[in-house]
């Protein structure tokens, strides 16, 4: 790609980066990040073993049905299983809401990437101003 | 391709390279956070509605948009300089960020940019870059300044040759070296070859791109690489796998693993293949390095962190099981046996769990100790593909499992790593060597590297490559440490392998070479009248000094054929002392006792008991040393057959598995076949130099020995039977020992001619040699001199005088 920039100055190949391979790394950073958040909150995994008992605690009722400890054995895997759910879908919003800043700031950083020039202009024209008010 | 063409294809660096020039990254950082510091200040200001704030409201609100303007304008910069950097960069990793199109290298780049078209040796070591490559290449900065400023004629860019179209620096330094004369010369007179130059230059390069790559933060390589959450807290704390599992990852740094560079490739993706089958997902690592299986699950792992591994195994998780703790806490038989059951059945439930079991003959031992019989528990776990486990063996215990559970191996996919070669074991070892100069404040040379891994693999016996390769680096660098060396060069590590094992290598010093002229000299002072072994002797030496010779067989052998008595254990004395310093260091077996059909087994071990043999127990702790093997023709065929395979590659393996290097031994048979031919020859007086190969002739007809094994020896050596004149000096070197004996006690030996006339006459059966001399020196000569001193004949301080009529 960067065949463009040959013998041009670095203005120009900077400003026709900006435009082409470097809104396409922009993406490409970013879908990183994302692909690295759903890795690293192991998204998969933990949807797949939602309803799994907290650190595989689990009460098994024997193998005559017996009414006192059948009931222990209920109430233990029901509490460790709701444990487990509630950490997990803990995790699962942490990583979630992290997902979605993450694209959020995406498109922050694409809209001041896309309207750099005019942002910069902006920001110098109105800080002269300031100066000479 | 011209060099302009190449400058041009590298223009996309240029950008970066010139920025940094300008305006240095460091710097550039510095204002970078300043002016957001400065930002955040007066954007307090700029909505704060108190008046009484140091900053005039006006003034803050222009500083604030200034420095959102200055930030906004070095980030996008940055960015840019960052892209144009990772330009050429190459991985196999999925990177969709980079594009493998480029041949272009950034390290050359800054060469390029700096070059003009005058002299590109002296740009080319001008820049840091070329700096480094001198540095690596063992050349001091000094000597280099003396050949810059020193009449040499110089090279302009128009001579430099680009047959191929992508160059990289290691390329390019090959073709400066290749055009360039007088650095060629220079760099020889410095002892550096041109592949010694050229992997220096691409191992720079390669350490170049290694900071490059992890500078890209944001690329899946090393964002892969962080430990997952959700996965450690899958399995809790309180369960068994937790309790006695630890996360493969946590246990070695997969980071700093160099996937991309082959090294163990073959057995990564043989565990891969293993690991995604339907069934018996097992794989059994036989080595007996625990380093070496370490290395290979942390490549494979690395690459599921990666996520560039089949999809059958993507996300899985490598579990090292400790079994020892295991054992350890549960002594009886039912609670260890439903402990091991519960770890196995939560790994399963898991999902994706690889278990790790290190040393599984150490884990089958001890859970039979425990009462368990645990080829029976995990041979239904094997069978399916529910469990993959990798397990670890040495070889000795692979071959007690092959008796004791041959069913339980069925199960395994068997890996067993190749030996590394010198150059893979360098590749290992540069990976290494980072880590070494952070720690130490060294620096290492590539001659330095490349000559370690040659001497380790040369001299350190006992252990496997590449382990022994950087032990050897962990025990020289505290050693260049101090020694207050600073660039470790070759002559460096060469003085360390020397003080370690007591012997010579590296270059020939002056001393040294004044040491082998003598030896001609020594070896006739001390064997009588063998011209033809001393000068045999002579030339191994000089030819191992200036090693020439093969690096897989031992460092030298002989085979020496002559009656007894003439002076070929002497002949091996020297050769200890002269090579290892201690005329003691020979290992010495009297072959006519391994004449048995179990001969074999005697030498090298018995593997039903359970012991090594004595040939590789005192190879083992001698392991430079002079082997010599008394009476070779009286050997069984099975040990002719033994030495057949010494002789050939330099190792054979024990009876418990071990290898065992005879790499730098020298090897001397003796034998006395032939000797009746010999005999014959002589009393016809035929020169013996000019019928060895009809004594040869005989002893193959004979079948002493096959052809085969005489072709093995560097040498074989005729030793003749001694004349009247060379018994009488051997007569004379006997009574000077005894009478330096003698000497001690204060008696004094007089030594005439008739003393030793008689002994020679008296020894009359020349078949003995010198052994029917010295014989009688100590049977009757010195008893009688016993005699006499006992009876007080003789008195402390008096001369001793022995006649011919007191021996009749």
């Amino acid at each position: 790609m960067s065949e463009v920039y040959e013998r041009d100055s670095f203005f120009w190949a900077y400003v026709k980066w900006h435009y082409t391979q470097g809104l396409r790394e922009l993406f490409g950073v970013a879908y990183n990040f994302l692909w690295f958040i759903a890795h690293f909150f192991s998204f998969k995994l933990l949807l797949k073993t939602l309803f799994v008992p907290w650190k595989k605690f689990s009460e098994h009722c024997g193998k005559k049905l017996n009414p006192g400890s059948f009931s222990s054995g209920f109430i233990i895997n029901g509490l460790t299983r709701t444990a487990g759910f509630i950490v997990k879908v803990a995790v699962l919003t942490v990583g979630f809401v992290a997902y979605v800043l993450v694209s959020v700031l995406t498109f922050i950083v694409f809209i001041i990437w896309v309207l750099a020039p005019v942002i910069l202009l902006g920001c110098i024209v109105l800080a002269i101003t300031f100066f000479v008010a | 391709m011209t060099f302009e063409e190449l400058k041009e294809i590298s223009n996309s660096h240029s950008y970066c390279l010139f920025w940094d020039k300008i305006f240095p990254r460091n710097l550039r950082k510095i204002l970078q956070g300043s002016v957001l510091v400065l930002a955040i200040v007066t954007l307090t200001s700029f909505i704060s509605p108190f008046e009484s704030l140091p900053l005039y409201f006006g003034f803050a609100d222009g500083v604030f948009l200034l420095c959102v303007f200055v930030f906004l304008l070095l980030s996008f910069l940055e960015f840019f300089c960052r892209s144009m950097k990772s330009e050429g960069l190459y991985i196999t990793t999925d990177d969709k960020l980079l594009k493998t199109n480029k041949n272009i290298d950034y390290a050359l780049s800054s060469i390029l940019l700096d070059t003009d078209e005058i002299d590109v040796t002296k740009a080319f070591f001008e820049t840091k870059i070329g700096a480094e490559v001198l540095i690596r290449s063992g050349v001091s900065k000094s000597a280099f300044k003396n050949f810059l400023y020193s009449d040499r004629s110089s090279i302009i860019t128009s001579s430099l040759n680009f047959d191929e179209n992508s160059v990289d620096l290691a390329d390019y330094a090959g073709i400066v070296y290749d055009t360039d004369k007088s650095f060629q010369s220079f760099l020889s007179h410095n002892s550096v070859k041109r592949e010694d130059f050229i992997s220096s230059a691409s191992w720079v390069m390669d350490m170049k791109n290694k900071k490059r790559r992890k500078e890209r933060f944001w690329s899946r390589e090393n964002l892969g690489t962080i430990p997952s959450l959700g996965t450690s807290w899958f399995y809790g704390e309180l369960n068994s796998l937790s309790k006695f599992g630890i996360l493969f990852d946590r246990t070695i740094n997969i980071s700093a693993l160099n996937i991309e560079d082959g090294y163990r490739q073959r057995e990564v993706s043989l565990l891969e293949d293993i690991m995604e089958r339907q069934e018996k997902a097992s794989a059994i690592i036989i080595d007996d390095d625990e380093k070496v299986v370490r290395d290979i699950i942390g490549r494979f792992l690395k690459k599921i962190k990666l996520g560039i591994v089949q999809p059958y195994i993507e996300g899985k998780n490598i579990i090292e099981l400790d079994w020892s703790a295991l054992v350890a806490t549960y002594k009886n038989k039912n609670d260890l046996e439903g402990e091991i059951l519960k770890i196995f059945d939560q790994s399963i439930s898991t999902g994706n769990i690889i278990l790790y079991i290190k040393d599984l003959f150490g884990f089958v031992s001890s859970a039979k100790n425990s009462g368990v019989n645990l080829p029976s528990l995990l041979s239904s776990y094997l069978s399916s593909a529910e469990l993959p486990i990798i397990a670890s063996v040495t070889n000795s215990d692979f071959h007690f499992f092959v008796e004791i559970a041959p069913a339980l191996l069925e199960k395994f996919g068997r890996i067993v790593p190749t030996q590394s070669g010198v150059p893979a074991v360098v590749c290992a070892l540069l990976e290494q060597i980072p880590h070494f100069e952070k720690q130490y404040k060294i620096y290492f040379s590539y001659p330095s590297v490349f000559s370690l891994v040659k001497s380790a693999d040369r001299y350190v016996t006992y252990g496997e490559m590449p382990s022994k390769a950087i032990n050897l680096l962990s025990e020289i660098t505290p050693w260049a440490v101090e020694n207050g060396i600073e660039v470790l060069k070759e002559s460096d590590v060469s003085a360390f392998i020397s003080r370690k094992a007591n012997i010579n290598t590296g270059a020939i010093k002056a001393d040294e070479v004044n040491k082998i002229k003598n030896l001609e000299k020594l070896l006739r002072k001390r064997v009588v009248g063998q011209e033809e072994a001393v000068k045999a002797v002579t030339d191994t030496i000089k030819r191992i000094r200036t090693n020439i010779t093969n690096l897989n067989r031992p460092l030298a052998s002989f085979l020496f054929i002559g009656p007894t008595g003439v002076g070929k254990t002497e002949v091996s004395k020297v050769l200890a002392e002269s090579f290892f310093g201690d005329e003691n260091k020979i290992i010495r077996f009297d072959m006519s006792e391994y004449s048995g059909p179990d001969a074999v087994t005697h030498l090298i071990g018995d593997f039903f008991v359970g012991k090594s043999g004595p040939l590789a127990i005192k190879i083992v702790e001698n392991p430079y040393s002079v082997l010599l093997l008394d009476e070779f023709e009286k050997a069984a065929p099975d040990v002719l057959d033994l030495f057949l395979q010494i002789l050939d590659e330099g190792v054979f393996t024990d009876a418990l598995g071990n290898q065992i290097n005879c790499r730098n031994l020298i090897i001397v048979a003796t034998s006395n076949a032939g000797s009746e031919l010999i005999w014959k020859l002589i009393k016809s007086k035929v020169d013996l130099t000019k019928s060895k190969s009809s004594v040869i002739d005989v002893i193959i007809k004979n079948k002493v020995f096959r052809s085969e094994l005489l072709n093995r020896f560097d040498e074989i050596i005729l030793f003749h039977p001694l004349h009247k004149r060379e018994m009488s000096v051997i007569a004379r070197f006997g009574l000077q020992n005894l009478a330096r004996k003698l000497k001690e006690q204060d008696f004094e030996l007089v030594i005439n001619d008739e003393l030793i006339d008689f002994l020679v006459e008296k020894s009359g059966n020349m078949q003995f040699g010198g052994h029917s001399i010295n014989h009688i020196i100590q049977n009757e000569i010195g008893r009688l001199i016993a005699k006499k001193i006992a009876k007080k004949e003789v008195k402390p301080g008096s001369k001793i005088e022995i006649k011919k009529e007191e021996l009749l």
